[in-house]
């Protein structure tokens, strides 16, 4: 039988009456709570006790004190007096318990209580909240920009998706708890007022939960999918270095904490030490990881090419340059933006635009956005022709006015292909991409 | 409307004061309090700390001694002037009952 255990807390901080009925139900089934992290809570197995907790708030403590100050160990004592014992801190919060029968609870005055709650939410969660609400609306901002220049790019992009879908759950998971609390904090106020009352707290941990397995559900699916094991991994690194950073920083904090080092040094410490880790992780680590990870040969590369002008003009691969624009692939699109041209031959080149649609709704989307016509096209419109010659579902050819230009788009089952050779297509060539297209 | 600080005390609060009309410390008016009221009134110790630091701050108790952790207070001027002008509300709450419950009763 195991004698110890740990949860992630998923309680918000002001949830006081949840926490409690938690530490009850968890000291009665034998569970002693021994260590209140920021991250984690440790358990020890004890005998079932039926005890009473309470969880209090001292917004003058800092998660940075090297020592709790001398106002808290006089709390502590306070509290000790009336045989509350001290379970755990951490920062503002505290945690009692009491053996007693029916203890006298530390907070007697619920409109202090609520002041008090509220006075450490302002020193602690509520800044977080903000920032945190701050950087997801920078980071979707980002995203946004990326979708507006390029949804195509950005769609075939599966670390793209993660980080759209993260921080869209983060900024709702933040907002949602904010609006909560307040809404709560509101209501506390009006009825410790008027009716001498404390309202009882509780947390969306069912929400929090469901949100994080769905987190790690997309996590573990753009993993599974992806078809560049390099990039898979470097994926699945990069996670475990963010997590390696938190961890790191968190040990800079406690290790300077034991020291004795006072709150401010090592609050700007390890502020310093999170941006240092942060752009060695950036700039550093994961450009290393990516020209390691990255296996794909040149040769392998070649290979994935669904049109090539070699086929096209004649000659050996080694005679012609590509430039591999895009090449990426997520759960939804595949996406190839090639540009290939012979060594020496000057003005002369074929570059293709190739979409696969995974998801059937993606298609006309994504059909739409290869037909736009370019703005230094005048009159410009696409016609379709006939597709036979192509092999292909259906083709549109761009005209200018009444001219046609060399720019096809053609369909071929969920695949789109967009190409445009700086030469007229011949109908061996059209029939060579007819054959490469099968 | 919210009511403005101390302008109406609570029976913890009231209590507090009463225990510091001769030098006490914390933990003592813990312990008097109860005894005082026969176990009617207990005061929490995490309120009791935040109403002995509210009522220095607002100058109605002051400082006498420490000794290591242990802080004694006692009443100020303006601590008593509060006490008693809660008294008087409870006086004027109580003859109130006493002139409209009591005289319909001897009706």
């Amino acid at each position: 039988m195991r004698q110890n255990k740990a949860i992630i807390p998923t309680f918000e901080f002001h949830d006081r009456t949840g926490i409690q009925n938690y530490l009850e139900k968890q000291a009665e089934k034998g569970w002693m709570l021994t260590q209140l992290g920021k991250y984690r809570w440790k358990f020890q197995r004890t005998e079932p006790r039926k005890l009473h907790f309470a969880v209090v708030y001292f917004p003058e403590a800092d998660l940075f004190d090297p020592a709790p100050g001398e106002a808290e160990v006089t709390f502590r004592e306070f509290c000790a007096h009336s045989g509350w014992i001290l379970a755990g801190a951490n920062a503002q919060m505290q945690i009692f318990y009491s053996e007693q029968e029916d203890p006298t609870p530390i907070e007697t005055d619920p409109l202090l209580e609520v002041e008090n709650i509220h006075r450490a939410m302002k020193r602690g969660s509520l800044p977080g909240y903000w920032l945190l609400i701050l950087s997801a609306l920078l980071n979707l901002f980002v995203q946004g920009m990326a979708i507006h220049n390029d949804v195509i790019q950005y769609l075939s992009h599966n670390i793209n998706l993660l980080m759209a879908a993260n921080w869209s759950i983060l900024l709702f998971l933040v907002v949602y708890h904010l609006v909560h609390y307040h809404r709560w904090h509101r209501k506390a106020v009006i009825m410790a007022r008027n009716q001498n009352l404390f309202p009882e707290t509780r947390s969306a941990r069912s929400l929090t939960n469901i949100l994080t397995a769905l987190l790690g559900l997309g996590f573990l699916v753009v993993i599974v999918t992806m078809e560049n094991r390099g990039q898979a991994l470097l994926l699945i690194l990069s996670v475990a270095a963010v997590y390696g950073i938190m961890t790191l920083t968190e040990l800079v904090r406690k290790k300077m904490q034991k020291d004795g080092w006072d709150a401010p040094t090592n609050r700007k410490t390890t502020l310093i030490t999170t941006v240092v880790l942060v752009l060695v992780l950036y700039f550093v680590l994961a450009p290393a990881m990516a020209d390691v990870l990255d296996v794909d040969t040149q040769k392998d590369r070649e290979e994935t090419l669904a049109v090539t002008i070699w086929e096209l003009l004649g000659g050996d691969a080694e005679d012609y340059g590509v430039f591999y624009l895009t090449d990426q692939e997520s759960i939804l699109l595949k996406y190839q933006h090639i540009h290939q041209f012979p060594e020496e031959i000057i003005r002369t080149d074929l570059q293709y635009e190739l979409v696969n649609v995974k998801m059937p709704f993606l298609y006309e989307f994504c059909l739409e956005r290869l037909m736009g016509v370019p703005p230094y096209i005048e009159n410009g419109a696409y016609r379709e022709i006939d597709p036979t010659p192509w092999g292909a579902d259906r083709v549109w050819q761009l005209f200018e006015g009444e001219n046609p230009r060399d720019w096809y788009v053609l369909c071929y089952g969920d695949t789109i292909l967009e190409i445009i050779p700086t030469w007229a297509f011949t109908e061996e060539q059209i029939a060579i991409i007819a054959e490469s297209m099968k | 409307m919210p009511r403005a600080k101390f302008q109406t005390l609570t029976e913890q609060m009231f209590y507090i004061l009463l225990c510091l009309k001769n030098e006490c410390c914390g933990m003592d008016i813990m312990d008097r309090i109860p005894a005082m009221t026969a176990g009617r009134v207990n005061v929490g110790s995490g309120t009791l700390y935040n109403l002995l630091e509210q009522f220095q701050q607002e100058g109605m108790i002051r400082e006498t001694r420490v000794e290591g952790r242990r802080r004694s207070y006692i009443l100020t001027a303006k601590g008593a002037e509060t006490l008693e002008t809660e008294y008087q509300r409870i006086r004027w709450q109580m003859n109130d009952f006493e002139r409209i419950m009591r005289k319909e009763e001897g009706k």
